[in-house]
């Protein structure tokens, strides 16, 4: 194919045939064209897209941290339950640990006397 | 170039293409809200991510964009068709009771282009003939014929070599001329 050829390409010139398509757009679509591209001008400007999923990220992270740190025992949970397992093999009866408020008002009595 | 100098230089730019941008995605997808999304998605990427580039620069990124949304439409779609086609199968449904959608198009050509007489009927006949050109050729036809893009630039916009614009570029020519000789504007 020659230059010729490539530039005027089919009879009647295809590329006035094409301008007169785009001219004869219906009010309708010529509208929602301008409104596209008001759109467009006044999105935000820079990449925002990217920060969508950084921010997603950032919060489920906080939201894992959260809840590890809520399912975490307590220090004074361990305690008691040291505490517990201490009274259970213990020799002594369990009477006395129900009567230890009465053994700790007669030692403070004791040492006052 | 400042903030708003660059914006009217934009909105300039965009209004100058948006009509062909239009219809370059309507004679692929037939369907005006579909086109119309796709050359919003264009202008969107472009202001976004291109606006500060040479404006030399917009009129091929603009339609290396627009055809990359064009790609992905065709792609979407024909993965719907093959769940639709399998869906129909599956589920028994009388495949002629649906009708595909390209094949339902009103044939905006008529006939017989060769016969067409007036100048709109004449650019419908175009417009139908571009419609049956396979994709490649259609997308290098209409950058190269209409949009004056250069070989180099056309390459660029279709992701393609230079010598794989020239073929599909020549054959689209080839079949239009063909299909559209016998008429007059």
């Amino acid at each position: 194919m020659n230059p010729d050829e490539e530039k005027e390409p089919i009879p009647g010139s295809a590329k006035r045939m094409l301008d007169a398509l785009s001219e004869d757009l219906d009010p309708q679509t010529l509208v929602r064209l301008r409104q596209a591209r008001r759109r467009a001008l006044e999105s935000p400007k820079g990449k925002i897209p990217w920060l969508i999923p950084a921010a997603g990220f950032a919060m489920a992270t906080a939201l894992i941290a959260i809840f590890l740190w809520q399912a975490e025992p307590k220090s004074n949970e361990t305690f008691f339950a040291m505490e517990d397992l201490d009274l259970l093999a213990t020799a002594e009866s369990l009477d006395f640990y129900g009567d230890l408020e009465f053994y700790s008002w007669l030692e403070e009595r004791e040492g006052a006397g | 170039m400042s903030s708003t100098d660059r914006s009217q230089a934009l909105d300039l730019f965009l209004s100058g293409v948006e009509r062909r941008a239009f219809c370059i995605a309507h004679i692929t997808t037939r369907d005006r809200d579909e086109a119309l999304d796709l050359v919003q998605d264009a202008m969107l990427k472009l202001v976004q991510n291109y606006r500060s580039r040479g404006e030399a620069e917009w009129k091929p990124l603009f339609y290396r964009i627009l055809q990359r949304r064009i790609q992905d439409w065709r792609r979407r779609t024909w993965v719907r068709n093959r769940w639709r086609v399998w869906y129909d199968k599956a589920t028994g449904e009388d495949e002629g009771e649906r009708e595909d959608p390209i094949e339902r198009a009103a044939d905006p050509a008529g006939a017989n282009p060769a016969d067409q007489v007036s100048n709109k009927r004449g650019v419908k006949a175009l417009q139908g003939e571009l419609q049956k050109l396979p994709f490649r050729q259609r997308q290098a036809f209409l950058l190269r014929a209409w949009e004056d893009l250069s070989v180099d630039e056309t390459a660029r916009t279709m992701g393609c070599s230079t010598g794989s614009v020239k073929t599909h570029y020549s054959r689209a020519v080839h079949v239009l001329r063909e299909r559209l000789k016998g008429y007059k504007p």
